[in-house]
């Protein structure tokens, strides 16, 4: 069984505590993607569970084995690196059967599993090859079928489609996303690409500074995020956050003047009281404005960005260090320069406390 | 056009430097070695009489030999003992830098001083080595290191593995160093234990580094003279002497100035030779990797 849970999970260098007390549940066969910017210690959680780096403190299970302080090669993890990390000297068939060589299997089973992988990753014909005479793209399917063929509990992936070009990225994302299909097994991917993370992920775990913001499903964290960190990371374009101040009370809800965008009386639902006056934030997806909204305002234009189906204008406040961005559909366009007449829908605005950066549910 | 050649108008200062300390002085004593010269006077033609007596002559090619046989020996004590601290080291990293620091010390110092200080460790009656041994209740092991014709080679051999050990050390610390790291993890992650990682995935992944410390230890080897020269001037009975002690004995010795010039292009083709084959063997090694 490949489930894994982390529980209270520490890791310190010297004096400096890197990851701090993570609790994690992994099902078994699960595709669980963890998400950050870069030092949110999203590899180094990941590079403990391969028993790379020591764990600290706190305990960490496959199945039901303890592996907090086994040898990395004793926990039944396979893990594939963002640098391919393959031995130049060798051929890919060499490459492929390395571990289980060492590890005692005999050659015929060696031989069956290695053309069983290879037959996976199509990699039949580059078997006497030598890395350096693959692509990219046959790199990496050579790093994963070097994992393949240890039948591991748990895969996991370091950055692996980073240094792959953005087509080669597409097309291994769905590779490695029908591998997982395949096998069952369960994979813990490690990426700072949201991209990624949302059409890979069967659970995303968001990291900022060594701790989980949040864990869940792609949809949950987009649409119901624990706090503006995670508001803000999942989703992109990012969504919009605006200062503003509760005016009053309605039936399920508040009334909220945002001053950015010149709207006095927005109705927001939440089950929280919250007292009049307060300052709050509130978070808007660009595709939450459209042009018959029926919270209506004005917005200046400064830049458009038309991709063809969908148009993405930005406006620029000289208040805000971030700009407005709205999504819109069909025809009709805006241009820089434009003043543009649009309305949002209210039921879709999400709550704030600028301070704790919590959510008001 | 114009632009490449005034690029060659910058070799020029190295080139001279070459033509007239390298290439200079090795066409003179290539003529010189067709002669009979005495370092005053008049120099004889005499053809090819000083090669004729070198082949002829036992001592000569013994010398030759000695040579060869003292380099294999401390060629191949100094990669292995370099590469075993490498190795070592490559996984200490805590004491790694003081370790290749305190490792390369010897080679700093000079020769002459290396030579009498292990001349008084090598002493046969209170040398360090021999009291040392007696100490311990080892006096059974008590050996005259430099008086025997059977150990002489090795002691001086010793010497030399000793004080350039630092030196091979670095080299394939460097070569390590240029190995990436997920390799290692690669190997660590498929159950590879430490000996297997070295054997099977750095030793490989080392080629380069093999290269250059073999290339450079045995070119420098070869022209070995201080330690051999100080430690047992050649003995005892020949088992030291070495090709560079014949050419200093002709040339300062005998003033068979001509003759020692001889020897020296002899050695020079010997060096150029043993350099071109190994150049040769470990390209293609690291080629076909």
């Amino acid at each position: 069984m490949g489930e894994l849970k982390l529980n209270q999970v520490i890791k310190r260098y010297g004096a400096t505590q890197v990851v701090h007390g993570v609790d994690l549940e992994v099902n078994d066969g699960e595709f669980c993607v963890f998400v950050g910017p870069s030092g949110c210690g999203k590899s180094t959680l990941l590079r403990m569970i391969a028993g790379l780096e020591e764990t600290t403190g706190g305990t960490m299970q496959i199945g039901n084995r303890d592996i907090t302080h086994l040898d990395p090669a004793k926990r039944g993890v396979a893990m594939v690196f963002q640098t391919y990390a393959l031995y130049p000297h060798m051929t890919v068939r060499e490459n492929m059967s390395f571990g289980l060589k060492i590890g005692g299997t005999s050659k015929s089973e060696i031989a069956r599993k290695v053309d069983e992988a290879a037959g996976i990753l199509k990699l039949d014909q580059y078997m006497d090859r030598k890395p350096k005479a693959l692509s990219g793209g046959q790199r990496q399917r050579v790093a994963i079928g070097r994992a393949i063929v240890r039948s591991p509990e748990l895969f996991l992936f370091d950055e692996p489609l980073s240094n792959l070009d953005a087509e080669l990225r597409v097309e291994m994302r769905v590779e490695i996303a029908r591998l997982h299909k395949r096998l069952g097994a369960t994979m813990i991917y490690v990426t700072h690409d949201q991209v990624e993370a949302m059409t890979m992920a069967d659970k995303i775990v968001v990291l900022r500074d060594g701790r989980i913001e949040q864990a869940g499903k792609p949809v949950d964290l987009y649409e119901d995020p624990d706090n503006l960190f995670v508001a803000g990371f999942i989703g992109s374009p990012r969504m919009n956050f605006f200062d503003a101040k509760v005016t009053g009370h309605r039936d399920g809800g508040v009334v909220v003047n945002i001053a950015r965008l010149g709207i006095s009386d927005m109705p927001v639902d939440i089950g929280a009281t919250v007292d009049v006056g307060r300052d709050v934030v509130i978070g808007l997806r660009p595709e939450h404005f459209s042009l018959d909204g029926p919270t209506r305002f004005e917005l200046a234009v400064d830049v458009c960005e038309n991709l063809g189906g969908v148009a993405y204008a930005y406006s620029v406040s000289p208040d805000d260090d971030l700009p407005v961005i709205v999504e819109l559909r069909g025809r009709n366009k805006p241009v820089a320069g434009d003043r543009l007449e649009i309305g949002l829908d209210p039921g879709a605005a999400l709550m704030f406390d600028p301070k704790t950066e919590k959510r008001i549910r | 056009m114009r632009h490449r050649k005034t690029l060659y108008l910058f070799i020029i200062p190295a080139l001279l430097v070459i033509g007239v300390f390298f290439v200079y002085p090795i066409i003179l004593t290539f003529n010189m070695s067709f002669t009979r010269f005495q370092g005053i006077g008049k120099a004889t033609q005499v053809g090819l009489k000083n090669y004729d007596r070198i082949f002829s002559r036992d001592r000569y090619l013994e010398a030759a030999w000695v040579t060869v046989f003292y380099t294999v020996i401390v060629v191949t004590a100094m990669n292995l003992s370099g590469l075993f601290f490498a190795a070592i080291l490559h996984r200490l990293p805590m004491i790694r830098n003081f370790s290749r620091a305190a490792l390369y010390t010897p080679s700093m110092i000079s020769f002459v001083v290396v030579a009498y200080v292990w001349q008084f460790l090598y002493s046969p009656l209170n040398g360090g080595i021999n009291v040392a041994l007696t100490k311990l209740g080892l006096g059974a092991f008590t050996q005259n290191w430099l008086g025997d014709p059977n150990i002489a080679i090795f002691s001086v051999a010793f010497t030399q593995v000793w004080m350039f050990t630092g030196f091979t050390c670095a080299i394939y610390l460097a070569g390590f160093a240029g190995i990436p790291e997920e390799i290692g993890e690669a190997g660590r992650l498929e159950g590879a234990s430490s000996w297997q990682r070295f054997r099977y995935l750095e030793l490989p992944l080392l080629g380069p580094a093999i290269t250059v410390a073999v290339m450079l230890t045995t070119i420098g080897t070869l022209k070995t003279f201080e330690l051999p020269y100080i430690l047992t001037k050649g003995g005892p009975d020949g088992a030291t002497r070495m090709l560079s002690i014949e050419i200093i004995n002709n040339l300062f010795g005998q003033y068979k100035f001509g003759f020692a010039s001889a020897l020296s292009i002899l050695m020079l083709i010997l060096v150029l030779f043993v350099a071109f084959i190994q150049n040769r063997v470990l390209r293609d090694r690291e080629n076909t990797q």
